[in-house]
């Protein structure tokens, strides 16, 4: 439970920051997400158990603050959380390596899924300046940031399951 | 009977009027040589003296007026750093005032429209997408679909609103077309957004001449916006020989990274030509 009442105020934080802050920041026209990453620091967590309502949570907000339409951004961050769920069991184990190749993963996701949508709403879309000016930029910055914010989220995530061990 | 002498008196006598002279010529100047030579060596003993004796008590005071100093120190830093943010603050101020001042004669140039003032206090958070979210909602009159423009010129329109807040989708946005003018050659065209925030003028006939430094402005067809709104000026003419239209880039009047107030057009409602098509 104190997963819920931690996680979803930091989710909060980092709309409120990405909006005000790291959209501001760009990398060409790219940018991080920093939702995204948090949510894929919090589903990599052996420990978290509520890392789904964490992610429905952080869809539902993006949703509410972008453009962006059909709630996509509440569907692709649920595949992606399916798709963390498929490969911790399956395929690798090391948290900090799955880190940085769901970072990858995820932001090549996100961004065809956007190209998609924006394909069927017929806008001007020239696909190889889309990679050069804004897939590639924004998969630099979601890798300079996913590290601290794992290291952080771990932490945060650590001490909440610490204390409920220790009551 | 004669009377004795008594040379105790005389003794005392003379020892009053030695004194006397000595301090007559004292005070008249004549010994200040001698006083002098005298007291040199006193002097300098006696300022030797102090000089040692105010080194021990600095050594013992010295603490004290250090913690004074690095106390008043502390003081002044924080004074300087107070006043420093200060400056920043006002900076802001003046800064958010001279743009408050550019909307507010821009508003007042065109009595005609009303205009509801908002700031910009965020962007979308999708690099795909050129949205940015103003501080201003349905409580202040906005409604959407009005269009968004600064003192330098057309910036979008209302996409979404909620009772404190509205999304402006910005012309440079991908999904945007604005039917415009090119005023210098009367000539008319379509605005497009890309992904990447440039926009183009397309759909110009291949007579029309087109220029760098001509500029676009809004035309009013569709209904969508009202008319002569700056949009831009033409960059780079696309014409290509064998084909029906040419095409341009244009520089954006506003600059929208840096877009900090709007002014939403609040007495223009876009036409509805949904049952016409």
């Amino acid at each position: 439970m104190w997963e819920i009442i931690v996680g979803l105020p930091i989710l909060a934080a980092a709309a409120f920051v990405q909006v005000g802050f790291f959209g501001q920041i760009r990398l060409m026209n790219g940018t991080s997400d920093l939702i995204l990453l948090c949510l894929i620091a919090w589903s990599i967590n052996d420990r978290t158990r509520y890392s789904w309502i964490l992610t429905i949570a952080g869809g539902l907000i993006m949703s509410y603050i972008s453009a962006m339409p059909m709630n996509a951004y509440l569907w692709m961050y649920l595949f992606i959380w399916i798709m963390i769920r498929f490969i911790k069991m399956r395929v690798w184990q090391m948290p900090l390596v799955l880190m940085l190749f769901v970072t990858i993963t995820s932001t090549l996701v996100i961004s065809v899924g956007t190209l998609g949508l924006l394909f069927l709403q017929n806008a001007n879309v020239n696909y190889f300046e889309a990679f050069r000016m804004i897939i590639v930029p924004s998969l630099v910055m979601n890798l300079l940031l996913c590290i601290p914010i794992y290291a952080f989220l771990n932490d945060v995530i650590n001490t909440i399951y610490i204390n409920e061990e220790t009551e | 009977m004669r009377k004795r002498i008594n040379f105790k008196n005389w003794r005392k006598i003379v020892l009053v009027l030695f004194v006397l002279g000595i301090a007559f010529f004292a005070l008249s100047g004549y010994m200040a040589k001698a006083i002098d030579r005298v007291l040199a060596p006193v002097v300098r003993a006696q300022s030797t003296l102090m000089e040692r004796l105010n080194f021990i008590i600095n050594l013992f005071s010295i603490s004290e007026d250090q913690v004074a100093l690095v106390a008043e120190n502390e003081e002044l830093k924080n004074q300087v750093a107070e006043l420093q943010n200060r400056i920043i603050q006002l900076q802001q101020n003046l800064n958010e005032a001279d743009i408050l001042y550019a909307l507010l004669g821009f508003a007042r140039s065109s009595p005609d429209e009303q205009y509801v003032p908002a700031k910009v206090i965020g962007k979308d958070p999708s690099p795909f997408l050129k949205y940015i979210l103003i501080d201003q909602g349905s409580d202040a009159g906005i409604r959407a679909g009005m269009p968004v423009v600064t003192n330098k010129g057309l910036v979008g329109r209302i996409d979404a609103v909620t009772a404190s807040a509205s999304r402006v989708r910005l012309i440079t946005d991908s999904t945007s077309m604005i039917n415009a003018v090119v005023v210098d050659v009367d000539a008319e065209c379509v605005v497009q957004g890309s992904i990447t925030g440039d926009i183009t003028i397309e759909m110009v006939s291949q007579d029309v001449n087109l220029e760098p430094g001509q500029v676009v402005q809004t035309s009013g067809l569709g209904g969508d916006y009202p008319a002569d709104f700056i949009v831009g000026q033409v960059l780079n003419v696309n014409q290509i020989n064998n084909e029906i239209f040419q095409s341009a880039s244009v520089l954006p009047a506003e600059d929208f990274n840096s877009l900090q107030a709007v002014l939403v057009v609040s007495n223009f409602s876009p036409a509805n030509i949904g049952p016409l098509e």
